[in-house]
């Protein structure tokens, strides 16, 4: 029996070299590269290490408020996709059939088509002659046309668009696992449709909406084509900071450090939000 | 009171297919524009033409990135198959220590920056001399798919009964025979939903694309982005997407109808 576990264990070594290769070392490569000095345009690859990239990312506020700009977008499009994703969510779960089908492809699509594509579909409907813009003066609601690429409020609507979806799945997931004759018995006991919902399905379906928020957030914390391409590169975040660090400047050891701290921002927010939860559950078990 | 639930549920479904509709409005501009006569993004058209068609399929450098995108997922898809779901099979029949710890690293990609391991891969590859290598593309193309096929062929092997590859084996199969008759069959469906996430992610993965490739293997994403950072929105480009749409959209009508595949996200 105990020859058999070991011959399953050999499967996993031909995924594990890949990542080993491709993955892990990568990212030692980039904290090795993090501590390098970087003096007159040229990377000096011997000792000694410096902590001069974290110091110069903290000498000024520039970039520490491009940290604190790429939280605030992140954590406003999280709200939003919650507030908005959550009704469709609840409305998905209680189709059936066909139409739960087509919702469900409807939900899907952009995040099988690609960033790309979605990014240029929103890049043409936000721009100055665009439709949106096009409808708001048709209707008389605005005067001018409203600028929304270029500005933080571009790419809020691009993130949302984009991420929704993370969150109405695991909403769905989680409305779907409420008991039908929990709700029956709220029913019979008579409350109402408002108080059944505010009572019964909202406190249930918690955790799905925590887990989309997290990963909404984490998502928007690491992205880098829709700030770029919307922000049209005057909304600095981490990513694009990252980005034009290693591409344009080709200050290695700086662009090292910023992924860095990325990747410390992401890891704590996982860490918090992994532990909340079952605290929150012990609490209500206790 | 009838009658005002009734009022409260249209309005509820009108809030919802306003939300629905902005998810999908992108794409719905991109197809509208695509067929319109202007030089600039026009939606909704007001000519129709398929002129920017005809231009998409006659600028050789978009469909030789086209082609080599399509190359690329192709190979990322099969290597993800062979590489991932043996994989699988592991998390699901190896001992319990070590599968922890490897599922805990194969989920890494869905969290950790991925343009941080672009950063990370760039100078790593640097360093190898092997910086537009066709294969190490391919394999960071598996690596970003690793915990769909994870997740999608895992969930399929922990409801795959294992007692019949034992009722398989003890009525004289090899355990090959066993494979190909009896496993193989019973999560075919998650194989290839995982194989369609594979295909798809690798052929619109921009970031680590990148950072990596060089300008003989540029990808059809990384082309789009470039054209659209120096010159703007071309409305070839939205040709050529309309006919991505197009493809993915009856790709995910069929996934989601026969392999429910909207579960695995």
């Amino acid at each position: 029996m105990k020859k058999s576990v070991n011959k399953a264990n050999f499967m996993l070594i031909p995924l594990t070299i890949v990542f080993i290769i491709l993955f892990i070392i990568p990212f030692i490569v980039l904290l090795y590269y993090s501590f390098l000095s970087y003096k007159s345009g040229q990377v000096i690859p011997t000792t000694p290490y410096t902590i001069d990239s974290y110091a110069k990312f903290f000498e000024d506020s520039f970039y520490p408020r491009v940290i604190g700009r790429t939280i605030g977008i992140s954590l406003l499009t999280a709200v939003i996709c919650s507030v908005l994703g959550y009704p469709v969510a609840y409305f998905i779960s209680k189709c059936r059939g066909y139409a739960k089908t087509i919702l469900l492809v409807v939900v899907i699509l952009p995040l099988v088509a690609g960033v790309m594509v979605q990014t240029l579909g929103l890049y043409g409907m936000l721009t100055s002659y665009g439709p949106i813009n096009n409808a708001l003066l048709a209707l008389g609601i605005i005067k001018e046309p409203i600028e929304f690429l270029g500005t933080a409020s571009g790419v809020i609507i691009g993130l949302t668009q984009g991420f929704l979806p993370y969150m109405i799945l695991p909403v769905m997931n989680s409305i779907q696992t409420i008991p039908e004759n929990v709700l029956e018995a709220a029913d019979n006991l008579g409350a109402n449709g408002l108080q059944r919902f505010l009572r019964i399905t909202l406190p249930l379906s918690k955790s799905g909406v925590i887990s989309g928020f997290v990963l909404v957030f984490g998502c928007c914390l690491n992205s880098y084509t829709t700030p770029l391409l919307l922000g049209r590169g005057k909304v600095a975040v981490i990513g694009t900071t990252i980005y034009q660090q290693a591409m344009q400047v080709y200050n290695w050891p700086f662009a090292s450090a910023i992924a860095m701290l990325l990747i410390a921002l992401v890891l704590v927010v996982f860490c918090i939000t992994n532990i909340a939860p079952r605290k929150a559950a012990k609490r209500q078990e206790g | 009171m009838k009658r005002k639930k009734f009022i409260s549920k249209t309005i509820f479904s009108i809030i919802v297919i306003l939300i629905l509709l902005f998810i999908v409005s992108p794409m719905i501009a991109v197809v509208g524009a695509s067929v319109s006569n202007t030089e600039y993004f026009q939606f909704p058209p007001t000519s129709f033409s398929l002129r920017w068609y005809k231009e998409a399929f006659q600028n050789r450098e978009h469909i030789n990135s086209l082609a080599s995108s399509l190359k690329i997922a192709v190979c990322a898809m099969l290597a993800g198959d062979l590489l991932c779901i043996p994989a699988c099979f592991a998390l699901t029949r190896g001992s319990r220590k070590i599968i922890k710890k490897m599922q805990v690293l194969f989920m890494a990609p869905l969290f950790l920056p991925m343009i941080a391991l672009g950063v990370g891969l760039m100078l790593w590859l640097a360093k190898l001399g092997i910086r537009g290598n066709f294969w190490t593309l391919v394999l960071a193309h598996v690596i970003v798919a690793t915990p769909y096929y994870i997740r999608v062929v895992g969930t399929c092997l922990a409801e795959f009964d294992y007692g019949l590859v034992d009722a398989a084996n003890s009525l004289g199969a090899t355990p090959v025979k066993a494979f190909f008759y009896v496993t193989l069959p019973s999560i075919a469906p998650g194989i290839i939903v995982a194989s369609m996430f594979g295909f798809m992610l690798s052929f619109s993965e921009l970031i680590i694309t990148l950072f990596i490739s060089v300008s003989s293997l540029t990808t059809f994403p990384v082309r789009v982005y470039s054209s659209m950072v120096t010159e703007g929105l071309n409305p070839m480009i939205l040709a050529y997407s309309t006919i991505i749409i197009i493809i993915v959209l009856i790709v995910s009508v069929l996934a989601e109808k026969f392999a429910h595949w909207s579960k695995y996200f």
